[in-house]
C-alpha cells in the first residue's frame, strides 16, 4: 500500500512541478517589482485569508507548528487565480496557474519533526503586449512590443519544530532562496520593411539565505500565542554568475493568538510585518519596495458529517500590504476567504478546498485589481 | 488502510491531478491598455548612427562573362554604344532523304535560306526602318580575337540583310541569306559563322541562348524542290582544348565597338556596356554588431547622373552577398562567388541613371547576418545591374575616395542589449 501511495504521490508531484504557463496580462499591479508575495500558505491557512499561519503545520511560516507531528505529512496544493485589472476604464481579464506548496514533514520522536517545504516566495510571470511609438532619426515610428516575464524566486525550507511540552513549542528553520527571472522582449515595428524585430532576452538569477526561529505557548485554556521571526540574510542577483545586485531577504515577524477552547471550532487572529525595504537594492534605479504590514482573522468550525468524519468549515479576512508599487505608490490588498477541510481515507488523507476574493488597489492611482483566488489542497499522511 | 480508503485515495490524486493539468493549460487574457503605466521597465532607447563604414570599394567590368547572358544586345546608337552579334553555325547539315527514303544524298543546291533571331520585344528600341546585315565571320585566323572578328564586317562577306522598323517587330526576326553562298559552304563542309549589325540607329534584344543552347538557327530547303520541309540547324562549335562552357560561350556572343567609358576615380559604376559591378566592404563598430541588436540599416550611395543611353528609363539594381573568406582576394573571383541578394533577403531597389542625390538602399536583412559570421568573411555587399549584357543603362556613384559628404555611408539604427530582467 505504501508503494502504491508513492507511486501515486509520485504522479501527483509530477503534475504539480510541470513548468507551468504563467499568465498573460495586459498590466498588472499585483506583479510589479519582483512580483506577487504568493503567502505559501495551504489551502486550510488559504480558506482563513492567513490568519492561521503561525501554527500550520503545512505552513512553514512558523517552523514550532512542526513541533509534535505525529505521522508522516505530504502536502501538495493547486492555486489557480483569476483576476480582473481595471484601469483608465479599461477592463483586463487573466487567469494564471501556481503551484505554491510543496511539503513533507516527517517525525522524527520523541516531539520533534522535521519539515522540508518548497514554496513560492515572490512569483513573477506575465505577459504585456503594447503600442507605442518610438522616435527614430527625427520620425516617429509605431512599434509593438510584447515583453514575456517568467519568473519566480522560491523559498526552500528545512525546519524543525518541537513540542517540548504541553505548552510550548519551538522552532528553528533554514531558508534557501533561490529562483530566476527570465524577461523576452519583442518588438515588432509597423514598417517590417525598413526596420527589423526586436528579439532580446534577460536572465537574471538570485540566490540567498535566511533563518528563522518560532514559539508557541499556551497561555490559557484553549489560548495559545504564536510568534515567529526570519531573520533575512544576503539575497544577491547574478547575471552570468557574476553578482550584480545584492540586498537581503526581508525579515519578517509574525505573531497570533489561537483560541480553541470551543470543541470543533479554532478562531485566531495574526498579523505580520515584513521588511521589503530590505529587497530595494536588488533592482534597477527604478525599482522601490515597501515594508508591509498584515492583519489576519479567520476560524474554522465542524460542519456537517460526511461518511462519518466532520466537514471543516473556514473564513476569514485579511488587509495586506503589497511590497511593490510604482514610484513610491503602494499597492493594498484585501482579502475575503472560505474554506472547506474535507477528510478522506479517514486519517490517511483530506482535501482541502479554498476561495479568496482579493480586492487591490494601488494607493493614489485608479487602477484597481480584484482576484479570485481558488485553491485546492491534499494532505496525505501514508 | 482498507480497500475503500485506498480507493477514495486514488480517485482523489486522480482528482487533483487532472486539475492541476487542466488549470495549467487554462490561460486566457483580454485587455487593452493598461500598460505601460503599469509596466515600468528599463527601456532603452534606439540609437541612430551614419556614418562611413566602407574600407574597400571597387569597381570591376567586362560583365557578364561569355556566354552567362541569355540575351544579346545589338545596338546601333550613336556616339554611346554600337554592338555586333557573332552567331556560329560550324556543324551544317550536308546530306538529306529524298522522298523520305532510306537513301540519302549530299545536299548540292539549297533553296530559302534564312538565318531566325528569337528576340526578346522588351529590348527594341528604334521607330525608324533600320538595316541589319548579316555577313560571313568564319576566318582560319585568331577567330577567339574579337578584333580580327570584328575586322570581317565586310561587303564582300555580306550574307544577306533585312530592313525593319524596330518598335514593331514580333518575337523573331528572320534574315534571308545568300543561298549560293551558304550551299557553296555545305559542299564544302566549312563552318558557317555570322556575324549580324545594325547599319542604322535602333537597338534590338536577341535571345542568345535557351534551355542551354544557342537559340538562333538557320534553316534552308535541302532542295531547290520547295516541297522539301526546311532543315534546321542550331548554333555550334568546336574549339580545341575548350572546356563545355566555353564552347557553348563562343556559339552565340557580342562585339562591343563603342561602350561604356571606363569610371572615373572615386566613381563606382553598376551597369552599363559592357557592364560594370561595384564591390563594397564594410566595417562595423564592434558596439553595433557585438552587443547591439540592428533594427534598421541602410546603404546610403549619393548618386551622378550618367548620360550613357538610356538615361532616363527607371533600371533596377541587383545586390550581391559575398560568400567568400578572407582566403579569396581577387575581387572578380569573390564576385563570381557571390549569391544573388534575394538569399539574404536584400531586396532590388530601382532607379533612374540620369537622376542624383543620395539614394537608399535596405540592407537591414543582411546586416543583421553579420554578427553571426565567423570573423575571416568580409561583411560585404556587391551590386550588378538587372537585365545585366542585355541593357545599356548605368549607375554612378560616389567611391571611398570622392569627397567627404559624397562617400558610401551606412545608417544604423540599433538597440544596444541590456539586461532588463531585474524589475
Amino acid at each position: 500500500m505504501i508503494r502504491r501511495t508513492t507511486r501515486a504521490m509520485g504522479a501527483l508531484l509530477f503534475f504539480a512541478v510541470v513548468p507551468l504557463p504563467a499568465a498573460s496580462a495586459q498590466g498588472t499591479i499585483s506583479m510589479l517589482g519582483f512580483g506577487y508575495p504568493v503567502g505559501s500558505g495551504s489551502t486550510r491557512v488559504n480558506g482563513t485569508a492567513g490568519a492561521f499561519a503561525e501554527f500550520d503545520a503545512l505552513t512553514p511560516s512558523n517552523p514550532a507548528s512542526l513541533g509534535g507531528v505525529m505521522r508522516t505529512v505530504i502536502g501538495v496544493q493547486a492555486e489557480p487565480e483569476l483576476r480582473t485589472l481595471t484601469f483608465g476604464g479599461v477592463s483586463e481579464r487573466n487567469t494564471l496557474q501556481r503551484v505554491p506548496l510543496l511539503m513533507l514533514v516527517l517525525p522524527a520522536g520523541r516531539g520533534v519533526a522535521i519539515g522540508l517545504s518548497g514554496t513560492s516566495f515572490l512569483d513573477r510571470s506575465y505577459s504585456t503586449i503594447t503600442t507605442g511609438n518610438v522616435l527614430i532619426d527625427g520620425n516617429t515610428v509605431t512599434t509593438n512590443d510584447v515583453t514575456d516575464v517568467r519568473g519566480a524566486i522560491g523559498d526552500l525550507r528545512a525546519a524543525a519544530g518541537w513540542r517540548v511540552n504541553t505548552r510550548l513549542r519551538l522552532g528553528v528553520a533554514g531558508h534557501l532562496f533561490t529562483g530566476e527571472h527570465i524577461v523576452a522582449r519583442e518588438r515588432t515595428f509597423a514598417d517590417s520593411l525598413q526596420f527589423g524585430t526586436v528579439l532580446d532576452s534577460s536572465r537574471v538569477t538570485f540566490f540567498g539565505t535566511a533563518l528563522s526561529l518560532g514559539g508557541e505557548v499556551a497561555i490559557g485554556k484553549g489560548l495559545a500565542a504564536m510568534a515567529s521571526f526570519r531573520k533575512g540574510n544576503g539575497l544577491d542577483s547574478r547575471i552570468r554568475d557574476t553578482v550584480r545586485t545584492a540586498a537581503n531577504v526581508p525579515d519578517r515577524f509574525g505573531a497570533g493568538l489561537r483560541y480553541d477552547g470551543i470543541a470543533g471550532s479554532v478562531f485566531a487572529v495574526s498579523m505580520e510585518q515584513v521588511g521589503w525595504s530590505k529587497m530595494s537594492g536588488l533592482g534597477s534605479d527604478q525599482f522601490t519596495s515597501n515594508d508591509a504590514m498584515n492583519y489576519r482573522a479567520g476560524a474554522e468550525v465542524s460542519g456537517p458529517r460526511l461518511r462519518g468524519s466532520a466537514l471543516l468549515i473556514r473564513a476569514g479576512f485579511a488587509r495586506n500590504d503589497l511590497p511593490f508599487g510604482i514610484v513610491m505608490q503602494r499597492v493594498r490588498e484585501t482579502r475575503l476567504s472560505a474554506g472547506i477541510g474535507l477528510p478522506i481515507a479517514r486519517d490517511d488523507a483530506s482535501l482541502d478546498l479554498s476561495i479568496q476574493r482579493a480586492n487591490r488597489t494601488l494607493v493614489g492611482g485608479t487602477a484597481k485589481e480584484a482576484a479570485w483566488l481558488l485553491g485546492i489542497g491534499i494532505q496525505v499522511r501514508p | 488502510m482498507s480497500r475503500s480508503h485506498r480507493r477514495a485515495l486514488r480517485t482523489l490524486l486522480l482528482v487533483m491531478a487532472t486539475a492541476v493539468s487542466v488549470g495549467a493549460c487554462t490561460e486566457s487574457f483580454e485587455g487593452g491598455g493598461a500598460c505601460p503605466a503599469l509596466c515600468p521597465s528599463q527601456a532603452e532607447a534606439f540609437r541612430d548612427t551614419t556614418f562611413e563604414a566602407v574600407v574597400l570599394d571597387s569597381t570591376l567590368g567586362d560583365y557578364p562573362s561569355l556566354g552567362l547572358s541569355s540575351t544579346l544586345l545589338l545596338a546601333n546608337r550613336p556616339d554611346t554604344l554600337a554592338t555586333r552579334g557573332v552567331f556560329r553555325f560550324d556543324a551544317l547539315v550536308s546530306v538529306f532523304a529524298p522522298n523520305r527514303g532510306i537513301t540519302v544524298d549530299s545536299i548540292t543546291a539549297i533553296d530559302s535560306v534564312w538565318l531566325r533571331l528569337p528576340l526578346d520585344p522588351t529590348g527594341r528600341r528604334g521607330g525608324a526602318r533600320v538595316t541589319l546585315e548579316a555577313f560571313d565571320v568564319d576566318t582560319t585566323q585568331s577567330d577567339s580575337v574579337r578584333a580580327v572578328v570584328g575586322s570581317l564586317f565586310r561587303p564582300d562577306r555580306l550574307l544577306g540583310s533585312v530592313s525593319f522598323i524596330p518598335d514593331s517587330t514580333g518575337d523573331s526576326l528572320r534574315v534571308p541569306l545568300s543561298a549560293t553562298k551558304v550551299v557553296a559552304k555545305i559542299r564544302a563542309s566549312a563552318r558557317l559563322r555570322i556575324g549580324v549589325r545594325l547599319s542604322s540607329p535602333g537597338q534590338l534584344r536577341i535571345v542568345a541562348f535557351q534551355l542551354g543552347a544557342g537559340a538562333p538557327i538557320v534553316q534552308y530547303d535541302p532542295s531547290t524542290d520547295t516541297t522539301y520541309a526546311p532543315l534546321t540547324v542550331s548554333t555550334s562549335t568546336v574549339i580545341a582544348n575548350a572546356t563545355t562552357d566555353i564552347t557553348l560561350a563562343y556559339q552565340a556572343y557580342g562585339i562591343v565597338d563603342r561602350g561604356s567609358t571606363v569610371p572615373e576615380r572615386g566613381t563606382l559604376v553598376v551597369g552599363g556596356f559592357p557592364a560594370y559591378r561595384s564591390y563594397l566592404r564594410f566595417n562595423l563598430p564592434t558596439r553595433i554588431t557585438d552587443s547591439s541588436t540592428i533594427v534598421r540599416a541602410e546603404l546610403l550611395l549619393t548618386q551622378h547622373p550618367s548620360r550613357f543611353t538610356n538615361a532616363r528609363d527607371t533600371v533596377a539594381i541587383v545586390p550581391l552577398v559575398p560568400t567568400t573568406t578572407d582566403a579569396v582576394s581577387d575581387l572578380r573571383r569573390i564576385l563570381d562567388l557571390s549569391a544573388e541578394g534575394t538569399f539574404a533577403r536584400v531586396d532590388t531597389t530601382r532607379m533612374v541613371p540620369g537622376d542624383s542625390g543620395v539614394r537608399t538602399i535596405n540592407v537591414l536583412a543582411l546586416a543583421r547576418t553579420w554578427p553571426s559570421l565567423p570573423i575571416s568573411v568580409p561583411r560585404a555587399l556587391a551590386f550588378r545591374i538587372s537585365l545585366e549584357g542585355a541593357q545599356p543603362a548605368e549607375l554612378r556613384f560616389f567611391s571611398s575616395e570622392a569627397p567627404a559628404g559624397l562617400r558610401p555611408r551606412l545608417r544604423i539604427t540599433y538597440l544596444p542589449r541590456a539586461e532588463f530582467a531585474l524589475p
